[in-house]
């Protein structure tokens, strides 16, 4: 076990320095640079942005050979300094900061939601496969799969955000302007949360089914009901419990996500949050943001698989390392 | 003025939210518009009354700036939300006359009569925010740093390339020298705002607190800017060195997507919203309730224009004929009325199309598709090998439309363009760039035919987009012409009013005869303001200051 967990840190070496290298090659080698970005089209002489541009490059060090650049970027996080946005011009570290806990809270939410309802109702699918019931919900379930999130959290704003329709959710923003209290947090939180969690519902719950139908082939649950358990008993007591073993797997590999954020569902509600933050610096070639994010991304990937064939481990005594 | 186009960046990165991608059905059925769009000015009343002082002004904004200080940033939005609120300038255009400047930070000036020497006399007994005096030591630091070739202030230094020296007289007096005479000198002024020293003062501008935290001298003070809050909150500064403020607090809210911006203000959360699309407008506009609670705004003072242009560089579009040709081959009827919603101005001038710039009996070329055919055939272009495409030399015309990401009405002309020219035997391919890659390849006059939109004012300078010259800064598409650059050197240069207009009115009749363009108009600021709010004016002296809101209607 031990060396299993040592051997699988030292792994995570060389895996950090190709997707760390891999990233800081596409973001330079990728098109348009900050340097004319920061200029802009708003320089009326073509000597002064000419000059800017060359001033700009030699201050950010965007003159010197790119592998002379990586190697520059991989010392200064040696000493944990991400460093700083050409935009902002803040740090990285402290956007990294602002931005995730909010991203975190939105996409844990979405997740433990989505996983609490997909759970049981992946189960009930399974044991009632067939039934009419069964049958509508996949049906409804897919439907809201193939909903595109930007169509469903403009729908919201449309039709419960006040107006002309229904005024049921407020629409902007994770508070109202001078309310501090939870409440009202809480109030704000159920659309984009509810934008976050439709999408995978579907998806978990089919695996859950899955995993469920698989395990209710097995012998031991013949036995199981052989030995005159309860129906009750032998789904939730065995069968169930052995599925979530995949769900595990997935749930890890679902943690890396609760940092990207997501785009849409920021824009729309007006959330400061790590999509929107990744978005704007890929399309500003914020270099230094884009490189924080991906490293910060890279480490939680890792440690998270890591962490979920432990946990596979823990609950699966047939899994030893 | 620094009167970039930086609106065309702002809407190339900030993705306009529904992307219409529609088919365009053929330009021969052009539906007539449903109905006049209604005119969008301001009645009377909007004006009238008394002002009283108090209460909160919410406005919505497209972007939230990256940091607060406009001289790092060329951001017209930020522009309008620091200056003249917060940071001032040495002078101001007369909100009813923007070519008459007032004096802000400077008490007055002496201009000499070559306009080759300004001598500027600094307000007396104005403060910083913090308490600190203004002298002429802020405003020699200010032009120090703007004109500082490794600062960030080009968009504002590429206005002042004829300053050769700034030099500080007394504690109160700054004298300004030029190589040559400049008819926006006053302009460039009012687009400088003055920083203070003391804040800003010893080591890097750009990494000072105050970019996210500014110290002015104006008639609102920063009041706060928390991140995630997506609101920037300014309060009227009480110790304010000129006519108070009106409005107790300014809080400008950051929307991006425009559909939900549209929601905001039609749920009355909001007292003004200036950047609507055509649809959004023409519906809120047909929605009684929204119209009862709201005047709508219409305004063409943002200048500017719209085009599709050609790379003259390239041996196809230096001929002129092959221009005049494919301008008769865009049904810019079809487009004003299906695509602007009969919104856009028509014109075909490079200028403020409404001012003694411009000469209205320039029109663009009808739309003319056989005339355009008899002028490609005696370019030499015709389909001589019978594929189906015009060919000179063995060579197929044929080229690359590219846009920017995010441009619908650039998509939308593009797919036009490649219907419509086709039926003339020329083939356009269609080219979707993202921002970053299109302004690179852009720049590197690397681009065939695109279309963009110059955004302006009532008082431009067109030099940059058409001299040949370094003066050409953005003069993209290759447009080189010596006699057009010769106007634009003696215009730029001619105090006389009525001479310039005469320059300029001349060059563009090079600019009609030449063709590099075809000209589809001048889009309006769209907007709405709350019935609550008074004293508002829409245009260039557009100002918050001078805005109260009717006590009875406050929420």
């Amino acid at each position: 076990m031990r060396r299993y967990v040592a051997r699988r840190l030292l792994l995570m070496v060389p895996t950090f320095f190709g997707i760390t290298v891999v990233t800081f090659a596409v973001m330079h080698l990728a098109p348009g640079d900050p340097a004319q970005l920061s200029v802009g089209d708003a320089v009326l002489r073509a000597d002064v942005s000419r000059e800017a541009i060359a001033h700009f490059r030699q201050s950010m060090g965007l003159d010197e050979p790119l592998a002379v650049q990586y190697w520059r970027w991989l010392a200064r996080v040696a000493r944990l300094d991400f460093g700083t946005s050409w935009r902002s011009g803040r740090a990285v570290s402290a956007l990294l900061a602002e931005r995730l806990p909010v991203t975190l809270l939105l996409s844990s939410l979405a997740l433990v939601l989505s996983t609490a309802i997909a759970i049981p109702l992946g189960v009930q699918a399974a044991v009632r496969r067939g039934t009419l019931v069964e049958r509508a919900t996949t049906l409804t379930l897919f439907a809201l799969y193939s909903l595109p999130v930007p169509l469903a959290a403009l729908a919201m704003v449309l039709y419960l955000g006040g107006g002309r329709y229904l005024a049921l959710l407020p629409i902007q923003g994770l508070h109202s302007e001078g309310a501090h209290g939870f409440a009202d947090f809480a109030w704000h939180l159920v659309a984009p949360v509810l934008c976050l969690t439709y999408g995978s519902l579907a998806a978990s719950s089919r695996f859950m089914r899955a995993a469920m139908l698989e395990e209710l082939g097995q012998d031991y649950v013949r036995a199981a009901r052989a030995k005159g358990l309860a129906e009750r008993a032998v789904i939730w007591r065995h069968a169930a419990r052995n599925s979530l073993v995949p769900m595990v797997t997935l749930l890890g590999l679902a943690v890396p996500h609760l940092l990207g954020g997501s785009v849409v569902v920021e824009r729309i509600f007006g959330i400061d949050g790590m999509g929107m933050l990744a978005f704007r610096a890929i399309l500003e070639r914020d270099y230094d943001v884009v490189m924080g994010i991906a490293t910060v991304t890279a480490l939680v990937t890792m440690l998270s698989l890591l962490a979920s064939d432990l946990v596979v481990a823990l609950v699966d005594p047939r899994i030893r390392l | 003025m620094t009167s970039a186009s930086t609106r065309a960046l702002a809407v190339a990165v900030g993705l306009v939210g529904c992307v219409q991608r529609g088919p365009i059905e053929g330009a021969d059925a052009v539906p007539p518009p449903r109905r006049e769009p209604p005119r969008g000015v301001l009645p009377p009343e909007a004006q009238a009354g008394t002002p009283v002082d108090g209460g909160t002004l919410t406005v919505l904004m497209p972007t939230e700036p990256a940091q607060l200080t406009y001289l790092f940033e060329s951001d017209l939005n930020l522009l309008r939300m620091t200056v003249p609120l917060v940071y001032e300038p040495l002078v101001w255009a007369e909100p009813d006359d923007p070519a008459r400047f007032v004096p802000r930070l400077a008490e007055r000036w002496d201009a000499s009569p070559d306009g080759l020497v300004y001598t500027f006399t600094v307000r007396d007994g104005v403060r910083w925010h913090d308490g600190a005096p203004l002298t002429a030591d802020d405003v020699l630091f200010t032009f120090d740093l703007v004109m500082d070739p490794k600062g960030r202030s080009a968009h504002v230094r590429s206005a002042w390339a004829n300053l050769t020296s700034w030099t500080r007289l007394d504690a109160r007096t700054i004298r300004f020298t030029f190589a040559k005479p400049y008819f926006l000198t006053l302009d460039a002024f009012a687009a400088t705002p003055i920083l203070p020293k003391h804040v800003f003062g010893g080591g890097d501008a750009f990494a000072n607190a105050a970019n996210r935290r500014p110290v002015g001298t104006g008639p609102f003070r920063f009041a706060s800017w928390e991140s995630g809050d997506k609101r920037l909150v300014l309060e009227r500064n009480a110790a304010y060195w000129g006519e108070r403020a009106h409005v107790e607090r300014v809080v400008f809210r950051f929307i991006e997507d425009r559909t939900v911006s549209a929601r905001v203000m039609a749920r009355g959360e909001a007292d003004v919203l200036l950047t609507y699309t055509p649809e959004q407008w023409l519906r809120a506009a047909d929605d009684a309730a929204f119209v009862s609670k709201n005047w709508l705004v219409r305004d063409y003072a943002e200048g500017g224009f719209t085009y599709i242009g050609w790379n003259e560089q390239r041996p196809l579009f230096a001929d002129r004929r092959v221009r005049a040709a494919l301008a008769r081959l865009v049904d810019r009827d079809y487009v004003e009325r299906r695509l602007l919603k009969g919104l856009y101005a028509d014109h075909a001038c490079a200028l403020y199309f409404a001012g003694p710039d411009c000469d209205p009996s320039h029109k663009p070329p009808p739309y003319d598709p056989a005339g355009a055919r008899r002028l490609l055939d005696e370019a030499g272009w015709s389909d001589h090998d019978g594929d189906g495409l015009r060919d000179k030399d063995g060579v197929p015309l044929r080229f690359t439309f590219t846009y920017p990401n995010g441009s619908t009405l650039a998509e939308q002309v593009g797919i036009l363009l490649r219907d419509e020219l086709a039926r003339s035997g020329i083939e356009v391919r269609l080219q979707r760039l993202e921002w970053a890659t299109f302004l690179g390849r852009l720049r590197r006059g690397e681009l065939e035919a695109t279309s963009l939109a110059w955004g302006g004012g009532v008082r431009v300078d067109p030099t940059s987009q058409w001299h040949s010259g370094p003066e050409g800064g953005r003069n993209w598409l290759g447009f080189s012409n010596p006699e057009a650059d010769s106007l634009l050197d003696a215009a730029r240069g001619e105090l006389d009013d009525e001479r310039r207009h005469a320059l300029f009115r001349e060059f563009g009749r090079v600019l009609s005869r030449e063709a590099p363009d075809v000209w589809l108009g001048t889009g309006p600021t769209l907007g709405a303001i709350n019935k609550r709010v008074r004293g508002a004016r829409v245009g260039p002296g557009w100002d918050y200051a001078r805005l109260w809101l009717e006590p009875e209607a406050r929420p």
